[in-house]
């Protein structure tokens, strides 16, 4: 007996138990809601996460593992978590969820069948998925900022000109916020000193 | 509010006024005070309070027509208008008002079967709708067949509603069909607030008390029917007395019937103070009642003052010499 | 540093399902969720109150904020004002019942899972308040009947969920009682303002608009600048000369957009599809400097701020002798328009009823305000066969529509924009039922909250519009969203730039325009964006 034909055959259970773990990362009233609401419009998060950890797992048993598919799949949750209020490690750990179930699932039979090899090797397959996740989230957090500069650039007229160069209205308060006070930066400013746009 | 805490208020307060009806009905000279006293104060501030909020209501202004418009406006004359859902007539909004108060059309609207994977998905939701309309419908059954006891002859449509009630015939006297209608579903809308994490996030004391109370009024009155029998003819002489502003205090009634008397009552006396006055409240939502004839015919705000705008004026000052040189014309060169 | 968790532990440590009583949670002010205060300098030059009277400079995430000592006095004053001002909030106050049937329709709930963010406890926020505050009740019977006194901790809490609703009405769709959180949302912003608490995004563009006509501040010359630059891609692209003019009086109709549209992409574009319109049409109408704005910032700030901006419509309407006014396709600006702008300036008497000078049509629906909406003005055109369409021209463009939620759930216009989408494109699709109509989903960014600083708010509350939309793009390869409001065409490129990175945004004029047959036209082989029709990729 060794260990994948094992995981093969309670694909379904991990699979399920897997999903309803990365729910309970959020709090409980959402749980049950990501849980009971089926419509996939109604209940965009919960739909990404129970149409991800199935297909995800599956991927994990395959003999050879497509990183490209394994990090279009887990983009799936990470992209949401990544605009959440997730820490990072917070927003990545779902994929050490899959360690606890899997012990905890197969304990007796990797005790008595003594897979610990087995259970090694597929563990650094999830260790591999956690790194490809974290690329992920990077990846998703740089966008985050790309998109914010892309509005920078696109929305000009909110560009103030304050003499030294263009400098944008969110990083003058931004400036504020930190010093507790006005930095003289806005000083001297007036709305309509700047000439329209241009 | 903790949901221990929360449900702990709800029963104690309910338990109270059980245990004060059932103690105090049974004090020689104090019936009448649980009889007739209590019933017509709790009719007169239920009456009161009820008229009072609602009249506070219709006093404040309605500055603005702002209802939500669910359906296609009445626009060009070849594009179908949805009258009931974004009406433009009052007979439109009576339409809208209609549907809402009557079958709970908006609560009914996300209720629809949902197919998800090739099954058809009820969404948990549409419980909440059949509970309510079946919870509404059971207690405005009831209080009209409790009519019977407080009129002489009774009428046709009290009796009507009784024989069509108890129409399953089964044991004796015949059981009604609203009373187990309205006890399960009170049941579920109290397992509702329990179960549903959201839910019992969000409830109050003020949630779970009404249930209880009414849950209690309608169990009391199931016991007296069919398990602790009180004298039904002194009971209506009683009733019968009251409503005819005569009132008596016949000898002989059990004392189940005054905790039941005393919960009506405490029903009656909380609900003008109470989230119960959604009965009247529905009726003056603007978001519903109003029609989206904004465009067509002015709204009159009551309140409105003139407000300083800057003028075209100071405008062309500010910026007279730029206009010029852009060439848009100026009032005054 | 924290201790370090076991690794399953490590999903518990960074949320914090709330415990216990809500009232309890204390407020996480987070990066990222809100928005930037007004500059004191802004707000007093629109003559609100600058915060100079609070004892040190507002920073939000500090835990004292350093209110004025009268700051509780001077809120409740102003809440028992509204209350007694607007039967809405009394009774919208009064009535809930928790039947929490609004509770998973609210985008930012549905993006982020914050329970906060479930309209009826948005509303309890301040509900609790007034139970507290201002009922025999709750001043009695304290958290029993749900009620709490107005503390420091309270407000924080106010503001900060007051600023994560983009008032998009979706919730009072499902409401039995029709309670409208956007309305509880604008009673609370409206108080709140009275201590000079508002957001930047929203008060630059206020005090903008009030002194140069639009929220961009473009002065005259400048607004007609950025106009002759999209004559001058007309001129490229179409090879039509236009000419339009400014402030012009006798002019039949006074034409109002909303500022957003003159400036960035993708809505000028759309601009450019306006001008190519009333051209071809040969509409007797002008623009104006002074009235440049159809949008209205100030509905984010308080009733008397939106009605001095407002104002300037109509008054330019009677100084420059129009008819009638015709405006262009912006969300919010149509919510003001339709239901608050006749009440505020009414009776219009010195207007005419509207009537399309090119098909005779009677706006009848019109009659008092005497605005017609853009979108109805080119069904019109289109049904009377007044526009000569070539609608392969948009063949390359697999479109859907997403309704605006302002001229969805506050006026009711549904079928008209889809008329028209569907009398110049050949490639039309729906998304799912319950997110378009009526049910249509925000884009996230509404009522104020599209700054840059509260990005993460707008992607997650944009997450299940994008849903529906990625579900249209992998089933019918939709690349192409259109709509019909300015905020809509300046928040979707930037959520679909992280959620669906291949399709587009545009106005609907600017698919009509793209269909127009001008006269005299010269070779259309480029759209009005200067892509080759042929090969055209949409990008947000």
């Amino acid at each position: 007996m060794d260990l994948k034909r094992l995981l093969k055959e309670k694909r379904d259970s991990i699979a399920d138990r897997w999903v309803q773990a990365v729910q309970e990362t959020y709090p409980h009233l959402t749980v049950e809601f990501f849980r009971k609401q089926r419509n996939e419009f109604a209940n965009p998060v919960g739909f990404e996460i129970s149409r991800t950890m199935g297909p995800l797992f599956d991927e994990l048993l395959k003999d050879v593992n497509d990183p490209e598919r394994l990090s279009s799949l887990i983009d799936n949750v990470i992209k949401v978590r990544a605009v959440q209020d997730f820490e990072p490690s917070g927003a990545v750990a779902i994929v050490f969820l899959l360690k606890k179930i899997i012990r905890k699932e197969l304990a007796k039979e990797i005790r008595e069948g003594e897979l610990f090899e087995d259970l090694m090797e597929f563990e650094s397959r999830i260790d591999y998925l956690a790194l490809l996740a974290f690329d992920v989230y990077m990846r998703r957090r740089e966008r985050v900022w790309r998109v914010k500069l892309n509005e920078f650039v696109r929305a000009r007229p909110f560009l103030i000109e304050d003499g030294t160069g263009a400098m944008c209205l969110s990083y003058k308060i931004r400036q504020e916020q930190k010093q507790g006070k006005k930095t003289g930066l806005s000083e001297g400013l007036d709305i309509f000193g700047q000439d329209g746009a241009r | 509010m903790d949901v221990k805490v929360s449900l702990g208020i709800a029963l104690g307060a309910v338990l109270a006024i059980i245990l004060i009806a059932f103690f105090g009905a049974q004090v020689p000279g104090l019936q009448p005070i649980f009889g007739i006293f209590l019933p017509y104060a709790a009719f007169v501030i239920f009456i009161g309070g009820f008229i009072y909020r609602v009249v506070q209501w219709g006093r404040s202004p309605v500055p603005f027509r702002i209802p939500t418009t669910c359906g296609q406006q009445k626009t060009l004359p070849w594009i179908k208008q949805n009258k009931l859902e974004c009406p433009s007539s009052t007979l439109g909004v009576i339409g809208r008002m209609f549907f809402e108060v009557f079958f709970f059309r908006s609560l009914f609207k996300h209720t629809k079967a949902e197919m998800a994977d090739g099954n058809i998905i009820y969404s948990p939701s549409k419980w909440i709708w059949a509970g309510a309309l079946l919870f509404h419908y059971s207690f405005l059954i009831i209080v009209i067949r409790h009519l019977r006891l407080f009129m002489v002859p009774i009428p046709g449509f009290v009796k009507g509603l009784d024989t069509l009630d108890g129409i399953l015939q089964v044991g004796v006297p015949g059981l009604y069909l609203t009373d187990v209608l309205l006890l399960v579903a009170l049941a579920y809308l109290f397992i509702r607030r329990l179960a549903v994490p959201k839910m019992r996030y969000i409830s109050l004391p003020a949630d779970y008390f009404p249930l209880v109370l009414i849950f209690c009024i309608g169990a009391t009155g199931i016991l007296m029917r069919y398990f602790i029998r009180v004298d039904i003819v002194s009971v209506k002489q009683l009733t019968v007395g009251l409503a005819s502003l005569h009132p008596v205090m016949p000898k002989g009634i059990g004392v189940i019937f005054f905790i039941h008397v005393a919960l009506v009552s405490s029903l009656f006396i909380y609900f003008p103070f109470s989230k119960l006055m959604h009965a009247g409240g529905v009726f003056l939502s603007p978001g519903r009642n109003l029609a989206n004839t904004n465009r067509e015919k002015m709204h009159v705000n009551p309140w409105n003052y003139p407000v300083d705008i800057h003028s075209y004026e100071d405008y062309e000052n500010d910026f007279r010499e730029k206009m010029k040189a852009a060439g848009i014309p100026v009032e005054r060169e | 540093m924290a201790k370090l968790p076991k690794y399953y532990e490590l999903l518990n440590i960074d949320y914090r399902p709330p415990k216990g009583n809500w009232m309890d949670t204390p407020v996480d002010i987070r990066p990222g969720i809100y928005c930037y205060p007004a500059r004191p300098e802004v707000l007093k030059k629109a003559s609100m109150n600058d915060r100079s009277d609070w004892k040190k400079y507002w920073v939000v995430e500090d835990e004292d904020w350093g209110l004025p000592d009268d700051w509780k006095e001077r809120l409740l004053n102003k809440m028992r004002d509204m209350l007694s001002k607007y039967r809405t909030f009394k009774v919208y106050m009064d009535i809930c019942v928790r039947c929490g049937a609004c509770a998973d329709k609210c985008h930012y709930f549905l993006g982020s899972g914050d329970p906060f963010n479930m309209p009826v406890l948005r509303a309890e926020l301040l509900r609790s308040v007034y139970r507290g505050e201002f009922t025999t009740t709750g001043k009695i019977l304290g958290r029993i009947a749900g009620a709490r006194k107005l503390t420091k901790d309270v407000l924080r809490q106010i503001w900060y969920y007051m600023f994560q609703c983009s008032q998009c009405r979706r919730c009072s769709v499902f409401c039995p009682y029709g309670i409208d959180t956007a309305e509880i949302t604008i009673m609370a912003r409206e108080i709140m303002n009275e201590l000079g608490m508002n957001i930047a995004w929203i008060q630059e563009s206020v005090t903008k608009c009030l002194f140069t006509g639009n929220h961009l501040g473009l002065q005259p010359q400048t607004y007609k600048e950025c106009i002759d630059c999209m004559l001058a891609d007309i001129e490229e692209y179409v090879g039509i000369t236009i000419d339009p003019s400014w402030n012009r009086k006798g002019a039949e109709i006074l034409f109002v957009v909303p500022s957003g549209d003159v400036f960035a992409d993708p809505g000028i574009f759309t601009l450019a599809g306006y001008l190519m319109l009333l051209e071809h049409i040969g509409l007797d109408y002008t623009w104006s400097t002074y009235a440049s704005e159809g949008g209205d910032f100030g509905f984010f700030t308080a009733n008397e701020v939106a009605k001095r901006m407002n104002g300037k419509i109509y008054r330019e309407a009677k100084r420059l002798g129009v008819k009638w006014i015709l405006g262009g396709e912006c969300g919010h600006m149509w919510r003001v328009l339709n239901q608050y702008m006749t009440t505020w300036h009414g009776p219009i008497d010195f207007l005419e009823e509207p009537v399309s000078p090119i098909t005779g049509t009677k706006f009848e629906n019109a009659k008092a305000h005497k605005m017609v909406h853009i979108s109805e003005f080119t069904a019109d055109l289109i049904k009377h066969g007044k526009l000569k369409l070539d609608p392969s021209r948009n063949d390359r463009l697999r479109v859907t529509y997403h309704d605006s939620c302002n001229p969805s759930r506050g006026m009711g216009l549904y079928e008209e924009p889809r008329y028209i989408i569907k009398s110049v494109c050949n490639h039309f699709f729906e998304m799912p039922r319950n997110t378009i109509r009526e049910q249509t989903f925000c884009c996230g960014s509404g009522s104020g909250l599209n700054a840059s600083e509260n990005m993460e708010l707008r992607l997650r509350g944009g997450f299940p519009r994008q849903n529906a939309l990625r579900y249209v793009r992998d089933k019918y390869g939709v690349n192409m969203l259109a709509c019909i409001c300015a905020i809509d065409r300046a928040a979707f490129p930037t959520a679909q730039q992280y959620w669906n990175p291949d399709v587009g945004v545009c106005g609907i004029t600017e698919l009509v325009a793209n269909a127009l047959i001008m006269e005299g036209e010269g070779p259309r082989t480029h759209n009005l964006r200067g892509f080759e029709i042929a090969t055209w990729e949409p990008r947000p």
